[in-house]
């Protein structure tokens, strides 16, 4: 590999990682929404107790699902090793926020690196560069960053690289050079990817079976002879070894949603994700919010040309390495189209567009850089080089700006805990019984009170929240007049202020009651929501 | 060795600048989950963006899962990460004691 290959990826990885922890630069405390608060009690519990675990502490339990119907109560609700993860970084990093969330940023943008390397070796340097530039400004993952659901971005970006090791094996297998290192390695990286979450693996596995079926058929080979029929039965077994403690995990899982085959909005088949019609637009989709979808913000203006001349492209060439981005693109078609035969809901299904962004910004690249290059002699091949700075500078300034536009400027106060609540999170760790259940209000947000709730590693209820489960027994009130002082909202105050006078009229002295956030301890006494 | 040695001397000096004492420990965090994969790649004769790219997704995940098995042996987490570090370290030795380079594999 040439130097200034290598200085590229290098160049990349500084700025992705430079741009994605904004957010942490700014203000060290955790950001994210309700999911992100959760993924991060998962890690932070394991450090806390220098231990691993099968069985989630009372307090995570009771977040989702609380019950597994194979594993039982308080059984994990992902594999361990995306969590255990945090733990290992919090530990080496010696805090318990930046290394964790420089973690979480460099794994968000993964894809960037993925698909480098698979245009990279299948097409062009060119190619790889417009790529995986794109990859780093991302809005779609940038949001979904932001937001929390950062397995399901992990997973997707494992996608590309495991079509690369299935190209490359069976393009020496085809020539019967077998090169039986890039099976293995497309079998650990499926395990690896199914263990951060299934819904990635589902795309990979659909873009596989697709591929070796049709080159199986142009080939007229099958992908499985005497030679590599023992090396797939080690990787299954290896395979089986590693997930089969895991897999009940998923199997277990309660969604609460259920699905039921049938044939409905057939339509549906010749858009590629219309959401205009669905019930809920545009304030409920079952899934993450509109701008999710909006597309023209998550590419730019026009891209749907150079995505569809990149497929002309590609399906007029046909080569190989062709055929494969093709199965990737028909792969990802049938799995965001499950719904209209009711084989997954919406709600779940529309994460599968986090598998859309490296194979449409793959496809553009290489529709980009292919077309030209059919009409340009070899001496004239330095114009394409001119061509790619235009197009990078155009992504820096339209989605690069974009980028750090809403990177900069997310999750600032008083979306995002402040510190005075963080030392009361510490304080209830480190001063009030296991069984304590703390009902909160004052706290601006739900997921800065979902935050509250793990940095405390004590169980929560919010203001909002319904306290009518079995499991809730609440044992102490938090009163947080934090926010409303900041925000200097006087109705705010005094709703407070009255909320508070029952428990003083009950004779009660908070057990807490620093600067603006006060804790009463209400066993035995009587409290209106 | 070079080029590695340079990489991740200019990740620590940004990461410094940017994060302190705290940005060459996540280096280092880095450095720890993909060596062992990085070296067993090298000896495949891969490329280097194909050793790192590869060192990194498989580190993210079959690190910490070692770390999660090994850890119901060994009764602490931050002891268990250092250990599997060097185990790792010693299967990819054994490995190429093994696998002689330059094979066609």
């Amino acid at each position: 590999m040439k130097v200034y290959e290598i200085g590229f990826i290098l160049l990349l990885f500084i700025v992705g990682t430079l741009l994605w922890t904004l957010p942490i630069q700014s203000d060290q405390l955790p950001f994210g929404e309700g999911d992100a608060a959760w993924h991060f009690a998962n890690g932070d519990w394991a450090t806390k107790t220098d231990h691993v675990y099968w069985r989630f502490p009372f307090y995570i339990s009771t977040w989702y699902y609380n019950y597994n119907t194979i594993l039982g109560p308080g059984a994990l609700e992902y594999p361990p090793p995306y969590h255990v993860g945090y733990s290992i970084f919090q530990i080496i990093g010696g805090q318990r926020f930046i290394p964790v969330y420089i973690l979480i940023a460099i794994s968000s943008f993964l894809a960037a690196f993925a698909v480098f390397v698979l245009l990279r070796k299948l097409y062009d340097f060119p190619t790889a560069i417009l790529a995986s530039t794109a990859m780093i400004f991302s809005f779609r993952e940038i949001m979904v960053y932001l937001w929390g659901q950062r397995p399901t971005i992990l997973s997707f970006a494992f996608v590309p690289l495991i079509l690369y090791s299935v190209f490359r094996y069976y393009e020496g297998y085809s020539k019967n050079q077998p090169k039986i290192v890039y099976l293995y390695l497309t079998g650990i990286l499926l395990i690896s990817q199914f263990l951060i979450h299934p819904q990635g693996s589902m795309l990979s596995f659909v873009s596989i079976i697709i591929y070796l079926g049709i080159q199986s058929l142009r080939k007229k080979q099958l992908p499985i002879n005497k030679s590599n029929i023992i090396h797939l039965f080690a990787i299954l077994l290896i395979s089986i070894l590693i997930i089969s403690p895991f897999i009940n995990i998923y199997r277990g899982a309660q969604s609460g949603v259920e699905t039921k085959i049938q044939i409905k909005d057939l339509h549906r088949l010749f858009d590629w994700m219309e959401v205009k019609d669905r019930e809920g637009y545009p304030n409920n989709l079952g899934g993450p919010p509109i701008i999710f979808y909006e597309i023209n913000k998550v590419y730019f203006p026009f891209y749907y040309i150079l995505v569809w001349a990149g497929v002309l492209f590609l399906l007029i060439r046909r080569e190989d390495k062709d055929i494969l981005i093709l199965s990737w693109l028909a792969a990802l078609y049938l799995l965001i189209h499950l719904d209209v035969f009711g084989l997954m809901p919406f709600g779940r299904l529309s994460r599968m567009l986090m598998g859309e962004t490296a194979l449409f910004y793959s496809i553009m690249a290489i529709g980009i850089i292919g077309i030209p290059k059919l009409f340009l002699k070899d001496k004239q091949r330095h114009y394409l080089y001119v061509l790619v700075g235009i197009l990078l500078f155009g992504l820096v300034l339209y989605n690069g700006q974009n980028a750090y536009i809403v990177l900069n400027n997310s999750y600032e106060y008083p979306l995002r805990i402040s510190q005075e609540q963080y030392d009361t999170a510490q304080w209830i760790d480190n001063n009030l019984p296991q069984d304590t259940y703390i009902y909160y209000v004052g706290v601006l947000t739900y997921p800065k009170q979902r935050f509250m709730y793990v940095l405390s590693h004590r169980p929560s209820v919010w203001q909002s929240d319904s306290v009518d489960y079995p499991w809730i027994n609440i044992t102490n009130i938090l009163i947080d007049y934090s926010d409303a002082i900041k925000l200097n909202n006087q109705q705010m105050i005094n709703a407070l202020s009255n909320y508070e006078q029952q428990f003083i009229n009950a004779g009660l002295f908070p057990v807490y009651n620093q600067s603006s956030i006060r804790i009463y301890d209400i066993r035995g006494a009587q409290f209106v929501k | 060795m070079i080029t590695y040695l340079g990489v991740i001397l200019s990740l620590m000096v940004v990461f410094f600048l940017f994060f302190n004492i705290v940005g060459i420990k996540v280096v280092l965090g880095l450095v720890m989950i993909m060596v062992p994969f990085v070296l067993l790649f090298n000896h495949l004769n891969m490329d280097f963006d194909e050793e790192v790219v590869f060192g990194i997704f498989i580190g993210i995940v079959l690190f910490p899962l070692l770390v999660w098995y090994l850890n119901w042996l060994i009764s602490s987490l931050r002891i268990t990460i250092f250990v599997v570090f060097f185990l790792l370290l010693f299967l990819v030795f054994v490995i190429k004691r093994v696998i002689p380079q330059n094979q066609n594999v």
